[in-house]
């Protein structure tokens, strides 16, 4: 593909749909580690203009990583519904986007454009959008998901405990835990990230996940965020998990390197539905986040922003029950900054509504990275406002295992409380069961973990 | 991942009962890729265990060793566990049983018949901890907040350990037992303790060998002796009549007490109403049992066995992976312990280290000159350990560990912390001479011997710390 | 310490964990006094990126200094691949003046933080020359290489081809320490070589894996390494 345009006075050519896409991107450093950013503010514009008056047949016609060579450009390209692409394929991507803002369009009519689009089509249109655009976008999308209980009505914003220990130490873990419970945190998941990945291990967290919820009848959902196949061995050995869970690359080789293949997700699918503990249809975890290809030398010279997306293409096939980009995790030289990383945010959010997935985010950032939580505040915000399904919380924002923080437990239950949203229903019940919150609002039980110490 | 399976044996020769159970340890040594190795003993189970037996005795005080014999060749072929497979594990003498001539004799034996690596030990405290082990109170710490009393009360004394959070923090004994007092189901008396006297006294019941006891009578005996026990232990009351070793901190108040032991497992049984009922076993076991469920005390998770498992289970430990050894001495027993604080003050200070160090080891040099090693020097109470602190401590090793054995070829030292290696290497490195054995993460506050093992996973030794040697 | 039988609960808790738990709350947002030491903690560990290892320290072990392609903080962070390659100065410095083909090389790195260095080379440093001499290792000449990252070791192992290298490099501060060293080992490093073939020693500080320890722990890795003339995964400890 060949494009030429030319922009206050100056001519700019691509040869490439790889090269508009990488250019139309916001500044970010991993595209500039890769070495295919935009030069300059005008080029990037250039591109921004060359590619919104693409159309969507031209972006299926040009594939990036032909399906041929590639089984995560295969699987995107066989999911395309053609009834619905036959009638949006003329579309430019600048009418994408405003069909997509539009006040005549909502939930349902952008959950059934999606199936015709593509996941490059979805990257494509995310490039033009603003912050705002992308906020507006993704808060008209209701995706509602069901493992053990439900989530992702309007007007809820679950979340996430992350009761991590630097030694996989189970009372500390509990603690931490009790911790989170009293701040009405882990509606959405109950998932710890293990130090030892070893089957034992992950039965006994499994395990004493389980027993907290059976003991204390919390309506939510257990998982433990090791390699799939642990996992799996630890299933089989009958530990007793709801989700199952897997950090997925958009790429074939990328997920080669994180030691996965589709057959084996297709595996730990049947896996999951045969010997999982929950009752609902939706049993996966997936994490995600921009820049895992290029780290793993598996990106094809592809911007970060579309492989992000191409990871929810994959994601999708198998109707998890939640999904979260760990946004601010890999490091500066992916995104070096609070702007960075809160524009990732807001676009792997609104990406992965676009593909119909029920999209959280770890609103995070490591010590190298030019951030700090008042950035986090900010995002959180913002991110509540997008309507995310649901966000991470560690305590006091501080992860003691893996080194980065995150939201804190308070943070989650402020944004709750400013933006009138709510925990998942039956959660958001037995917290007044609890006696945590008393219609609605903290009692002066919550924030204490003590209340779950069971004495005798 | 290194896995290696072990056997141990346990032994326990008591006042009353004998019992013996085979049991396997899995040692592992971990190797992930980022910390420094580590080997701990992930997995026990018990594999065997004996009837229990009552112990054979010549007369009141000394053990039929012959007929001994005879019981642990019949097990150990049933256990189906050879001489040569056992690599661990430890023999208790309690009781009255432990005295000198009983233990040397039944040693003496066991160096021939039990296997290489089992242990003698004996002493109150060790067996009030491995009770407590063996019970399974130590493991039900882990789990709560609560401060839990094992009151292990066979047939002469009662050892109780308090253990908080997985450790033990105090023991003690008291003369309480099913067997102080034995008798007839006529209440024809064949034995009172003399232990009991005072006791007996205080309470105003007259009881004496040959007299006849009423069933009201060992009612209130039982009664009391629950009582004062619970009170004790509880903290309420601070002195007994019955006492064996006090306990050396009163604030602790356990909020559980549960009972192991030969009186534990009867406190299942309903309450003896007659003379007969009581005399089952020919002494005051059930009804003390009943006393103490009276009083409100449960047993404990594991009671009669309590002691043997854990003798033959708790009692060997894996030293941490990263050790220092040049010597080929290996294996060593009865190793004497000297323990030394490395820190006291509020800082390290090298120069009250030495003075310490000084001290404990002309000391054992007057009892322990003869062996080589002499002894195990365990230092305990470890501040942060830089390069420097590390330099001041091998030379104040040395210097002192030389003076004080001038023959000895061979240093041992045991450190609390993780520094076994590198402090080994610049013991190394500064004598170029003398054998030298370092091994780290040790627990020995509760140990007087050590006994060596060879390496079992990676660099890591089995290590059995007691608290008798018998030279066989 | 011996604790009493009537803690208190909350306390029990946090005795578990090095999580912030137990914090409280001002409506639904924490104490100022939490949040204040939160944002201490997290100035430490940006300061401790920023920092610069002190010459002083580098000169009680006569470590020489040479820089990587990486002129800045900012470069560093955004190009780790400038981060792997030696400056050109630097190439002709290692080359004139250090011991060539040692059995084994240590080589000192800031990486991604200083005060890991400044805290903790003053214990790892001699106790792991102790160590390597207790094994009778010829060892190289030690320096300092300014803006390194991990596989650096694979350049510098080309150009002065020890049989085995140590680096000592700072770690991605965290919250909980600032100052947490790692130490990288790899036998015979250059070009092609995995991540696989290279091991690891992380969490180095005063609260986690002890550095001495650590060092003499090293000293028994690198040994074995030569003797079974492999390192990595392939190596049998």
């Amino acid at each position: 593909m060949d494009k030429t345009t030319t922009l206050l006075g100056e001519t700019f050519a691509f040869h490439s749909l790889k090269e508009i896409m990488a250019k139309a991107n916001e500044e970010r450093s991993g595209d500039e580690l890769a070495g295919i950013s935009a030069s300059s503010m005008k080029e990037r514009m250039a591109a921004k203009q060359v590619l919104a008056d693409l159309t969507l047949s031209e972006i299926r016609n040009y594939p990036l990583l032909s399906p041929d060579e590639d089984n995560v450009s295969a699987l995107i390209e066989n999911q395309l519904d053609p009834a619905v692409y036959e009638i949006i394929k003329n579309w430019t991507v600048a009418e994408l986007r405003e069909y997509i803002l539009s006040d005549q369009h909502a939930s349902d009519d952008l959950l059934t454009l999606s199936q015709g689009l593509s996941s490059e089509m979805i990257a494509a249109v995310a490039k033009i959008m603003s912050n705002l655009d992308l906020i507006q976008a993704a808060s008209k999308i209701e995706v509602q998901t069901t493992c053990q209980t439900t989530i992702g009505q309007k007007g809820v914003l679950a979340s996430r405990a992350q009761p991590n220990h630097p030694s996989d130490n189970i009372k500390g873990m509990r603690a931490s835990l009790y911790e989170a419970l009293s701040y009405g945190i882990g509606d959405a998941v109950i998932g710890i990230n293990p130090v030892i990945d070893t089957t034992d291990n992950i039965y006994a967290l499994l395990h004493e996940t389980k027993n907290i919820i059976n003991e204390w009848s919390i309506p939510t959902q257990n998982c433990v965020l090791s390699h799939v196949t642990s996992q799996m061995r630890a299933i089989e050995k009958g530990a007793p998990a709801d989700l199952i869970f897997q950090s997925l690359a958009g790429t074939e080789a990328g997920n080669d390197s994180f030691g996965i293949s589709l057959s084996m997700l297709d595996e730990a699918t049947a896996l999951i539905h045969e010997k999982g503990t929950a009752a609902g249809p939706n049993r996966w975890y997936f994490e995600t986040g921009q820049g895992s290809e290029l780290s793993s030398e598996a990106h094809f010279g592809i911007d970060q922003l579309t492989l992000e997306a191409r990871c929810y293409g994959l994601a999708r096939h198998y109707k998890p029950f939640i999904v979260n980009t760990v946004v601010g995790f890999i490091g500066p030289e992916y995104l070096y900054n609070s702007k960075q990383v809160l524009r990732a945010g807001l676009e792997d959010h609104f990406m992965g509504k676009m593909h119909g997935l029920p999209m959280g985010v770890d609103v995070c950032y490591t010590n190298h990275m030019d951030a700090d939580q008042n950035d986090m505040d900010n995002l959180s915000m913002l991110l509540g406002t997008a309507g995310v399904n649901f966000m991470i919380g560690v305590p006091m924002a501080d992860d003691c295992m893996l080194n980065y923080q995150s939201l804190s437990y308070h943070d989650i239950a402020t944004v709750r409380q400013v933006l009138g949203q709510t925990p998942a229903p039956l959660f958001a019940q037995w917290l007044e069961e609890q006696g945590i919150t008393q219609n609605g609002r903290f009692t002066s039980k919550a924030g204490d973990p003590t209340i779950f110490l069971n004495l005798t | 991942m290194t896995r290696q399976w072990i056997t141990s044996i346990g032994l326990d020769i008591g006042t009353s009962t004998t019992k013996l159970i085979a049991s396997e340890l899995l040692i592992s040594q971990s190797q992930d890729q980022f910390t420094l190795p580590g080997c701990q003993i992930i997995d026990r189970r018990v594999t065997y265990a004996s009837s229990i037996y009552t112990t054979p005795m010549v007369n009141e005080v000394e053990i039929d060793v012959e007929q001994l014999t005879q019981l642990l060749q019949k097990e150990y072929k049933q256990a189906r566990v050879t001489l040569d497979q056992v690599h661990a594990g430890a023999v208790i003498i309690t009781g009255e049983s432990a005295r000198k001539q009983n233990a040397e004799k039944i040693v003496h034996y066991l160096a021939e018949h039990a296997g290489n690596f089992v242990v003698a030990t004996a002493g109150a405290d060790l067996e009030g901890v491995l009770a407590a082990k063996g019970s399974g109170v130590i493991e039900r710490s882990t789990q709560t907040d609560q401060t839990i009393a094992n009151i292990d009360v066979g047939g002469g004394t009662a050892n109780i350990a308090l253990c908080q959070d997985g450790k033990v923090i105090e023991t003690f004994t008291l003369h309480v037992g099913g067997r102080l007092i034995r008798l007839d189901k006529n209440g024809q008396v064949t034995y009172v303790s003399s232990y009991l006297t005072e006791f007996l006294d205080s309470i105003s019941v007259l009881l004496k060998k040959g007299g006849k006891a009423t069933f009201e009578q060992l009612s209130a005996i039982c009664q009391h002796m629950a009582e004062e026990t619970i009170n004790y232990v509880k903290g309420i009351s601070k002195a007994s009549s019955l006492l064996v070793s006090p306990h050396t901190r009163s604030d602790i108040q356990p909020d559980t007490l549960l009972v192991s032991g030969g009186v534990g497992a009867m406190m299942k049984e309903k309450k003896p109403e007659t003379l007969e009922e009581v005399t089952v076993h020919g002494d005051v076991g059930p009804l003390l049992a009943w006393h103490f469920q009276a009083w409100g005390v449960s047993p404990a998770p594991e009671t009669a066995r309590a002691t043997v498992i854990g003798a033959g289970m708790q009692n060997t430990e894996v030293s941490g992976s990263t050790v220092y050894i040049r010597s080929d001495r290996l294996p060593l027993k009865n190793v004497p312990i000297v323990n030394i604080p490395v820190q006291q003050e509020e800082e390290w200070m090298p120069e009250r280290f030495q003075e310490r160090l000084q001290q404990a080891l002309q000391q054992a040099s007057t009892l322990f000159s003869e062996d080589d090693p002499p002894v195990a020097l365990a230092l305990s109470h470890f501040p942060y350990c830089s390069y420097k602190m590390l330099q001041q401590l091998t030379k104040a090793i040395l210097a002192e560990f030389t003076a004080c054995f001038k023959d000895a070829k061979c240093l041992v030292v045991l450190c609390e912390q993780d520094i076994a290696k590198a402090l080994g290497q610049a013991l190394a490195k500064q004598s170029k001479t003398l054998d030298i054995i370092c091994l780290d993460q040790i627990d020995f506050t509760h140990g007087d011997y050590i006994d060596l093992g060879l390496p079992v996973a990676g660099e890591a030794i089995s290590v059995s710390v007691k608290t008798l040697a018998f030279s066989s | 310490m011996l604790a009493n039988s009537k803690k208190d609960p909350l306390e029990t808790l946090k005795q578990f964990t090095p999580a912030r738990i137990g914090v409280g709350r001002t409506g639904t947002r924490p104490l100022t006094r939490d949040v204040l030491q939160f944002r201490t903690d997290h100035a430490a560990a940006v300061d401790s990126v920023y920092g610069t290892v002190p010459e002083s320290i580098l000169s009680e072990f006569s470590l020489f200094s040479v820089t990587t392609q990486v002129e800045s903080m900012e470069h560093y962070l955004k190009r780790p691949d400038h981060g792997r390659l030696l400056a050109d100065e630097a190439k002709t410095l290692l080359q004139k003046n250090c011991l060539q083909t040692p059995d084994v090389q240590v080589v000192v790195s800031d990486g991604l933080s200083a005060k890991a260095i400044e805290e903790n080379l003053g214990d790892v440093y001699p106790a792991l020359i102790d160590s390597l001499e207790s094994y009778n290792l010829q060892i190289g000449t030690s320096f300092f290489v300014k803006g390194g990252r991990v596989a650096c070791m694979d350049q510098i192992g080309e150009i002065l081809k020890p049989k085995a290298l140590v680096l000592l490099i700072g770690e991605r501060p965290g919250l909980m320490s600032a100052e947490s060293m790692s130490a990288y080992m790899c036998y015979q490093p250059g070009k092609g070589k995995k991540e696989s073939d290279r091991m690891v020693i992380s969490n180095i500080h005063k609260r986690g894996t002890p550095p001495i320890e650590a060092a003499a722990h090293i000293g028994t890795l690198i040994d074995k390494m030569l003797q079974q003339k492999t390192s990595g995964v392939h190596l049998i400890v």
